[in-house]
This record gives structure tokens, C-alpha cells and sequence, in this order.
């Protein structure tokens, strides 16, 4: 099975501390936290702080991509292999979204202004249980995220508290917080990993003097799921 | 970790903790408050009479009340660090009571009051302040409370507030960075 590796550019962006839960949720800037880092201790946090006179909240986003050039067929299937550390605290599950950070193309380094670069309604997993910290959480990524590893030459995706940040639900008074392992760690054993299984990729002759390149289908069926035609590759 | 079981610094100018996980050092209070303080002061002991403070903090509110005409003077302070301090204070003073705990565990034993400050800290019942001030009101009362908005709306949504803009320039902190301090007078 194919696996394609988080490029090492992933990072976690935080909105900082905002007065007032929409002000943290809907920032349009935040604050990159680590772009370096081999493990994040508050990848996928929210934060609620009882102040002076107001609520204060911070929400941490991680943003990771994965180069998918290679695929131009369809997939059939893909997991998201993540690696969440022992520090956690509260109600800590979690969701991926697609995302247009990096450049929206994997071009340009993890920026602030990158914290919205997600979008809450184009989601790529269900809802994510981070509590196993001992080995990888194989997460099932979705349709919408296998067609954009065909589609897209990234996949750009954001890792995201589900309870308050995706559901934007503002937090009680409890704080909380997961760990991630990134794709600086040294070796791979444990940085963010795709598997996936694509459909072999197809035909790839002249069809009655027509190039290849030019047919899409024949007799209704993608090039891409034929081997061979009248028994012929 | 709450509030509450955070080992507070006193320093002249100002309170304050570390909190690692949210920001570093998290000022409680400041010495550059004084103008706040002394208007809010004013204003709620505009009736003279009986006054409730809710927060003592560094004090320098119950020290401008007390240049007031007032009958009695309420503290209600809830940090352990604190309360040394506020009965410390108050010790000279016969007509000021300290209440120790929460302001609103102990709020239906308390009475009706000429004037009310409200400046509390990591205070987990924020969200009862508004419903409770009935309680703790009767008519003329003058009510105030610390305002973190920048312009003229409060955090607690209390309508029929008016508010005195104050030129501030205060030096940087976890808590209010604004050059106008909008200071919330209800009157009920």
C-alpha cells in the first residue's frame, strides 16, 4: 500500500489570547507557534481564561500536507495515520478539515495568516478520538479528501478540536489540549502518514487512432479502470 | 489550575501569577488603575450609605471609598493571598466588614446596599453578576463594575448603563492594553 508522508513544513498556529470566545475562533491571524518542532504539546488545544472582567480563550490549529502528485487515478481508500502524545487534558477529540494553507499549494511556509485558512465545511475525517497514545489512530479519510488526493497535487488538511473549535461551541471552564507528533521527528516511525490504495492506472493506448491522452472513456467506462481492451493491454 | 490556587506576587506596582500555560505572567492588578479606581469609587459612593465591594485586590478602591461619606463598607475577597491583606487593612477601619468566599456562595445572606463595585478576578461566576444584582439593590443604587470592552457596551450586556470615558495609558498587561477606560454606571 502507497503511504505518502507529511511534508516536514507542518506547524501549529495559535489566535493568541482574544477577549471573547468568536474573537479566538473566527481570528483571521493567529500566531504560528512551531514549524519546527518534532512533537507539539498543544497541537489541537482550546483554552478558556476567567480574566478581569471578561473570558479569554486561545484555540491551536496544526495544518499539514501531503504531496499527492503522484495520484491520478482514483482512491479507493485512505487512512490518516496520526501519533497523539500522552499530554492531554479535557475534552480532547479532534477532526480533520481541508485547508488552503501552505500557499494553498504546499509553495509557501506555514504563515499567521494561515490560522483561517480552513474551511469548517468541507471536512475530510469523522470525529477523531485521541485518547490511544501509545501507537498510531487510523483515521479514515473520507471521500471529499480521497478525491482531492486525485484531484489536487497536496493535500492540504487541518487538524482541529471537534467539541469547541468545529462545532464552535465555546468552552466551559475546562481547558483543553492534545499532542501531536510532526513530521520533523527524527526518522518516520511516527510523523503524520496517509496509506492509501488507488486504482490501477489504466489504459493507455491509441483507441481507433485516438491518443490516449485525449480519451476519457470508452463505451461509458474511465480510461482509468481499464487494463485492456478486447483482451489487449 | 484555577484562579483560586495560584501563589500570587505583590509587588508596589502591581499583583500578579505566572501561568505557564496561558500566556506567562497574568497581572491580577495595577497601580496605574488609580483614575479608574477613584471614579469608580466616587461614583458608587455618590449616595453615601451602605457600600458592597466585591474584589479587594490591591485595596486601592476601598482606599478612595473610605475618603467618601459612607455608613458601612463590605469587602468580599476570595484569593488566599489576598484576604491577609484586606483584614489587614480593615483592621483600623470599624465600619468596613471582610467576607471571605465566593461572592455569589454567599450573596442571599447578604443585604441591599447604597452602592456596589464589582471587580472580581478568574471569577467563575461572572455569568450570575447581572442576575444577581437585583438582590443586592434598592432603589438609587449606584452600581459599577470593571469594564474590559473599548467603547460603550459591557461584558455582562446590562442595558440602561451610561459611561464616563477616562484617558488612560497604561503600560502593557495581560488584561487592558486600551488608552479609554469606559467606566459602566447603572443607576437602579
Amino acid at each position: 500500500m502507497p503511504t505518502i508522508y507529511a511534508n516536514s513544513a507542518d506547524g501549529v498556529i495559535n489566535s493568541g489570547i482574544q477577549t471573547g470566545w468568536a474573537d479566538a475562533r473566527d481570528a483571521t491571524s493567529g500566531t504560528v507557534s512551531s514549524t519546527t518542532g518534532a512533537t507539539e504539546q498543544d497541537a489541537i488545544s482550546v483554552y478558556k481564561f476567567s480574566g478581569r472582567g471578561a473570558d479569554q480563550f486561545r484555540v491551536h490549529r496544526s495544518f499539514f500536507f501531503f504531496d499527492t502528485s503522484a495520484i491520478t487515478t482514483t482512491v479507493s481508500s485512505a487512512t490518516l495515520k496520526l501519533r497523539f502524545l500522552t499530554t492531554r487534558q479535557g475534552s480532547a477529540s479532534a477532526i480533520v478539515v481541508a485547508s488552503t494553507a501552505f500557499g494553498g499549494d504546499g509553495g509557501t511556509a506555514l504563515a499567521d495568516g494561515d490560522f483561517d485558512a480552513l474551511d469548517f465545511g468541507t471536512t475530510y475525517t469523522s470525529e477523531i478520538n485521541t485518547s490511544n497514545t501509545s501507537t498510531y489512530t487510523s483515521i479514515t479519510l473520507n471521500a471529499t479528501a480521497r478525491s482531492d488526493m486525485q484531484a489536487n497535487d497536496v493535500l492540504i488538511i487541518a487538524l482541529i478540536n471537534h467539541a469547541y473549535d468545529y462545532n464552535d461551541d465555546p468552552p466551559g471552564d475546562a481547558n483543553t489540549k492534545v499532542g501531536v507528533t510532526f513530521a520533523n521527528q527524527t526518522g518516520t516511525s511516527t510523523d503524520p502518514v496517509i496509506d492509501y490504495t488507488a486504482a490501477a492506472a489504466g489504459y493507455g493506448h491509441k483507441v481507433i487512432g485516438v491518443a490516449a491522452a485525449s480519451i476519457s472513456k470508452v463505451n461509458t467506462i474511465a480510461t482509468a479502470n481499464i487494463g485492456k481492451i478486447n483482451t489487449v493491454d | 489550575m484555577s484562579y483560586i490556587n495560584e501563589t500570587l506576587t505583590f509587588e508596589s506596582d502591581k499583583i500578579y501569577y505566572t501561568d505557564t500555560s496561558f500566556g506567562g505572567d497574568r497581572e491580577v492588578m495595577m497601580e496605574w488603575e488609580h483614575p479608574l479606581m477613584s471614579a469608580s469609587a466616587a461614583y458608587v459612593c455618590e449616595n453615601g450609605g451602605d457600600i458592597l465591594e466585591i474584589g479587594f485586590g490591591m485595596g486601592i478602591s476601598a482606599g478612595y471609598m473610605h475618603s467618601h461619606s459612607i455608613a458601612t463598607h463590605t469587602i468580599i475577597e476570595n484569593h488566599p493571598d489576598i484576604i491577609p491583606k484586606a483584614q489587614a487593612w480593615a483592621l483600623t477601619k470599624s465600619n468596613v466588614t471582610i467576607i471571605t468566599g465566593s461572592w455569589y456562595d454567599i450573596k442571599d445572606s447578604l443585604s441591599t446596599y447604597d452602592g456596589v463595585f464589582y471587580d472580581t478576578f478568574g471569577d467563575a461566576d461572572m455569568k450570575h453578576f447581572s442576575s444577581s444584582l437585583s438582590d443586592l439593590t434598592k432603589s438609587n443604587t449606584r452600581v459599577t463594575w470593571w469594564n474590559n470592552n473599548t467603547n460603550e457596551t459591557n461584558y455582562y450586556n446590562i442595558p440602561d448603563v451610561t459611561y464616563q470615558s477616562i484617558s488612560i495609558n497604561p503600560p502593557t498587561n495581560s488584561y487592558f492594553n486600551n488608552t479609554t477606560y469606559y467606566l459602566p454606571k447603572k443607576e437602579f
